[in-house]
């Protein structure tokens, strides 16, 4: 293992002050689940400084507001998975992150480590995608919303400058008819998402008005099923609809074949995780 | 008082529990080195060079050893001597060791790693069993790429075919399984008086470390001196490697006259240790109209990676139950372990086994489909018993309890109802339930006929506490437990008054290895030789102090009485005091050799196991056929081991081996890419079965008593994880009607057949 040193931040100003006074390779350390692991493997390029910011109590707290759910940045996938009311507006996000890990990840690992990692395969980030939220990316120099599909640009990468730390996500405090995530892993538990499947929707007068499905895993990024939700409007759900959306989802996917799965699998099992989902949503209403 | 028989505590539950338990990386002395390893970066290449001269300059860095360095063979006895303990001019798998480096800190000693450079000139390589026996095939060491064959000759194939009224032939494939016990290897030598050297360490085989150090060094044995370790699981993946790396510390330490501790990373020890052997069986098998059995012909092929260890051997077991518990007359199987550029494969519980039975259960399931016969009725009406034959010819005398192992599994399992209940599933949820039977030989057999004896020393202190000394060892297992309850039992004391001292080298002669479920019938057989003579020398004085002939006295629960009248009696204590004063020799040591065994590799016939032990295991699945997974619910599994000497043990090990073999069945599966090198060695990547993936499992023991054994025991062990892949397999046939070849069944696997089927 490397040598490196870390730094415990005490407040956001202490590590503005830091920034300003410039930082080789900054890494924030949040649950380290996954930090932790990359510098035993010695994936982070030397000399490189941890910033610790687990101790930052402002981040960890989860605001329901009007508009918005403001859920801070170090929430852990534990608190968002038991959270009541969280469970209530945003099933999708819930179940997302009981089903992270094991429990002793869940207690450690945060929502905006999970972010900020940017795997594709990442658990909580496709139901962020179909509830619309926003990130507060905040530095020394100033502060800026950003859309969560703006925010990754491939595996790993994401527009955030190494001393911006995203705060906070910011949620439309909308009601929603169904929410659901499906995945699917190596195993039952502990496992990494081989694909996953989020969606979020309402219905008017019998018929779905808006559709949002996020899919992970199949591509660089987690990705928007645009077609798939545009065919999904206004229609009732029958049981041809559900199979004509689990064709064209299919087609949307990029998916790859790597250690965990093949391409082939993955195509199908968009169309199989979507046809799960607006089957259970049939069944519930 | 008997304690063979019940669930007592296990010895070492309390330490394990509360982090007591000392393993080899707890352990530290003074002015001790960390050792780390330089692995080959190239999957097979002859080394140009190696250079050493920037990693030496690393501060800290003390010591750097290449195969130039080692005063004795640069060959790890094990079968045969073919794998270096540091490769010389060739490297022939990824990951294998080349250097090693001790230094003050585990920090010096991994940039000094980084800082090795070896040259290499890359060489063909062979991935696979089918390249390897391609005749053009670039040669792996100057013998070929065999690394041995073994035969099975019985009847007249040709004659049993013609008899046949079905006939059937299939291939079937299984991958490489990782033992993932929970400590990896580790080693800590340390140089001792007058050029001895004693080494630490996590392992299953003292004996056999014993040899490689003293290999290594071109020492005799006498200045050799083993010590296990506590040790975090084996399964097999501690028989053979770890006097590589045993070997590495202790002549790091020769060299530098200094400790060195040498851990592996779960990466390294992913990289470097043996694998259960990836097979390819082409299986044909005939049988009459009513299911019996004409003919069964195999050709058996294992991976054995670039070195053979203890391949030769892991192939005979496979070869000796190549056929299944099964009465057959004409029998014809070739078995090949040839040689490939990946790791090398060495012993995994089962041993050679799991992969074949996986195949002959396939094929008696499918002789059952086809044949309209009820599964668990084909293995019946095929099923040995005593008096009948094996495929070797040897005729089975006592203890056969398949036929109780397949009534009772059937039975407790609800098998008849639930075939047909689960027949009526035809929606995306389908379930299924399976069935498959096999055998074990215990022990070693006629291939380790020179290890097929071990040795016991028993003391009893003047407070009259008992310690024990043996040579086989606890890894998980259960062995310190069972050893007491049979020494308590042997001298009619209580189980908490036992001690088996840790295992040391010096205690008692080489009593071979901890493998093949032996140490119950081996080293209890020992036990029970040493208990005896002590308690004859015991006998005299109570004898004497009671006034009684020793031959009606008992012994029993910490007292020694007259049968006829239990109220004359003496506590234990007061003989053992009266002992001392008389200067009575109150340790022994006890010995045993095995039973009788032999082979004959022309005819491939012979008495090749003193004792098999029989199960049946059924499983239950659900198979989930739009994603293809497969969710096992129920595995019910009965075992015949003699005797069960702790239930609550045995059920553990029922346990346990179902789990390993869901992993196998379903789960595990070593990647590699298209240069050899392994691409998911840690268990982010190479998946292991949770508690969540586990199933309800109904361990039922059956017990058919051994005379030879101690208390009847045959051993157990390996036998559980041996019938789970086939019962889940054949299980998932009868919930979708797809037959699965290869292991495992990957849900992508499955469900591509299952939409080719659609």
């Amino acid at each position: 293992m490397r040598r490196f040193s870390v730094i415990r931040i005490r407040s956001l100003e202490h590590l503005f002050d830091l920034a300003e006074k410039g930082m080789t390779n900054p890494y924030f350390l949040a649950g380290g689940t996954d930090l932790l692991i990359k510098i035993k493997d010695d994936l982070l390029i030397p000399p490189f400084t941890v910033l610790d910011i687990s101790g930052l109590q402002e981040l960890r707290s989860i605001h329901f507001e009007q508009d918005y759910v403001r859920i801070g940045s170090l929430v852990t996938h534990g608190e968002i998975e038991k959270h009541p009311e969280l469970r209530l507006l945003f099933p999708s996000l819930t179940d997302a992150c009981h089903g992270v890990g094991s429990p002793q990840i869940r207690n450690r690992a945060t929502i905006g480590g999970n972010i900020g990692n940017a795997s594709p395969a990442a658990d909580s980030i496709p139901p962020l995608y179909v509830y619309g939220a926003e990130l507060h990316l905040v530095n020394s120099k100033g502060e800026r919303w950003v859309k969560i599909e703006d925010f990754f640009t491939g595996p790993g990468k994401t527009i955030r400058n190494p001393v911006e730390i995203i705060k906070e996500i910011r949620i439309p405090a909308e009601k929603r008819d169904y929410g659901t995530y499906l995945r699917l892993g190596q195993r039952k538990a502990l496992a990494i998402s081989k694909i996953s499947l989020a969606l979020a929707g309402k219905k008017k007068n019998g018929s779905m008005e808006d559709v949002k499905i996020a899919l992970g895993a199949v591509g660089p990024t987690v990705i928007m099923a645009v077609e798939t939700s545009l065919y999904l409007r206004g229609k009732e759900l029958s049981s041809e609809v559900i199979k004509e959306a689990g064709n064209i989802i299919e087609k949307e996917a990029e998916p790859i074949t790597d250690l965990r799965s093949s391409k082939e699998y993955r195509k199908k099992m968009c169309s199989t995780l979507l046809v799960k989902a607006l089957t259970n949503w049939k069944q519930v209403a | 008082m008997s304690v063979v028989g019940k669930s007592v505590e296990r010895k070492d539950a309390l330490d394990k529990v509360l982090g007591l338990a000392q393993y080899v990386d707890d352990m530290h002395f003074d002015n001790m080195l960390i050792a780390k390893g330089v692995y080959s970066k190239e999957t097979y290449g002859k080394i140009i060079s190696i250079d050493i001269s920037k990693a030496e300059r690393v501060k800290g860095v003390v010591k750097i050893v290449t195969s130039k360095d080692i005063p004795g063979e640069n060959l790890v006895p094990i079968v045969r001597k073919d794998m270096p303990f540091l490769a010389e001019d060739v490297v022939r798998y990824y990951g294998e060791p080349v250097a090693y480096v001790a230094a003050e800190t585990i920090e010096a000693a991994e940039e000094a790693v980084k800082l090795v450079h070896i040259q290499y000139k890359p060489l063909e390589t062979v991935l696979s069993i089918e390249e390897s026996i391609k005749e053009k095939a670039p040669k792996i060491h100057p013998h070929g790429n065999i690394h041995k064959s073994y035969k099975i000759r019985k009847g007249d194939v040709a004659r049993g075919f013609s008899e046949a009224d079905i006939i059937i032939e299939n291939e079937y494939r299984t991958p490489h399984q990782e033992h993932s016990y929970l400590e990896t290897n580790g080693m800590l030598a340390v140089p001792a008086y007058e050029g001895g050297i004693t080494v630490y360490g996590s392992m299953q085989c003292p004996f056999y470390v014993q040899e490689g150090v003293a290999n290594i060094l071109n020492i005799p044995l006498n200045k050799v001196r083993i010590v296990q370790t506590v040790t975090g699981g084996g399964f097999g993946g501690k028989e053979d490697i770890p006097s590589l790396y045993a070997g590495n510390a202790a002549l790091l330490a020769y060299l530098t006259g200094r400790p060195v501790k040498l851990v592996l990373t779960r990466e390294e020890d992913f990289f470097t240790s043996s694998k259960r052997h990836p097979s390819l069986i082409k299986y044909k098998t005939g049988a009459r109209k009513d299911g019996t059995l004409t003919a069964i012909e195999v050709t058996y092929y294992l991976d054995g990676g670039a070195y053979s260890t203890l391949s030769p051997i892991v192939m005979w077991r496979g070869l000796i139950h190549a056929t299944g518990p099964y009465r057959c007359e004409n029998v014809r199987v070739d078995s090949h372990v040839v040689a490939t550029n990946r790791v090398h494969c060495g012993a995994f519980r089962g041993f050679g086994q799991p992969q074949v039975i996986f195949a002959h259960e396939s094929q008696m399931d499918i002789l059952a489909d086809k044949l309209q016969i009820d599964p668990a009725e084909i293995r019946r009406i095929n099923a040995v018993n005593v008096g009948d034959e094996t495929s070797t010819g040897q005729k089975l005398e006592t203890s056969v309890g398949l036929l109780e192992t397949i009534e009772k599994s059937v039975d407790k399992s609800e098998w008849q109802q639930k075939r047909s209940i689960y027949e009526q599933d035809k929606g995306d949820k389908r379930r299924g339930i399976g069935v498959s039977s096999c055998f074990y030989g215990v022990s070693l057999g006629a291939g380790g006929r020179k290890y097929e004896r071990s040795g016991a020393y028993v003391e009893i202190n003047r407070d009259s506490s008992v310690n024990v000394a043996v040579g086989t060892t606890e890894m998980g297992q259960g062995m310190r437990t069972v050893l007491s309850q049979i020494t308590a039992d042997a001298l009619g004391v209580k189980y908490e008054d036992i001690y088996i001292v840790p295992v040391d080298s010096t205690r008692v002669p080489d009593s071979g290895p901890t493998v093949a479920s032996r140490a119950t019938v081996m080293s209890g057989n020992a036990i029970r030789d040493a208990c005896r003579q002590l308690k004859e020398r015991l006998g005299k004085v109570a004898e004497e102090m009671l006034k009684i002939p020793r031959e009606v006295l008992v012994w029993d629960n910490d007292e020694v009485y007259f049968k006829q009248n239990p109220s004359v009696k003496l506590t234990f204590k007061s003989v053992i005091e009266e002992a001392y004063k008389r200067d009575v020799h109150l340790a022994t040591q006890g010995w045993f050799v095995a039973p009788y065994t032999t082979f004959d590799e022309e005819t491939g016939q012979g008495w090749c196991y003193f004792t098999y032990v029989y199960s049946t295991n059924v499983a239950e699945v659900e198979v989930d056929m739009t994603t293809g997974i497969v969710t096992v619910l129920k595995v019910t599994a009965a075992h015949d081991l003699g005797k069960a000497i702790n239930p609550a043990l045995v059920e553990g090990q029922i346990q346990g081996g179902v789990v390993q073999g869901i992993g196998y069945a379903l789960i595990e599966n070593l990647l590699y890419d298209k240069s050899g090198k392994m691409i998911n060695p840690n268990f982010s990547t190479y998946i292991i079965p949770t508690s969540v993936d586990t199933a309800v499992i109904d361990p039922i023991i059956v017990e058919h008593i051994y005379p030879d054994g101690p208390y009847g025991a045959k051993g157990f062990g390996e036998l559980p994880i041996i019938g789970v892949a086939p019962a889940i397999v054949n299980a998932v046939f009868h919930a979708t009607g797809v037959r699965m070849k290869e292991l495992p069944v990957t849900p992508e696997r499955l469900f591509s057949v299952i939409g080719e089927k659609k």
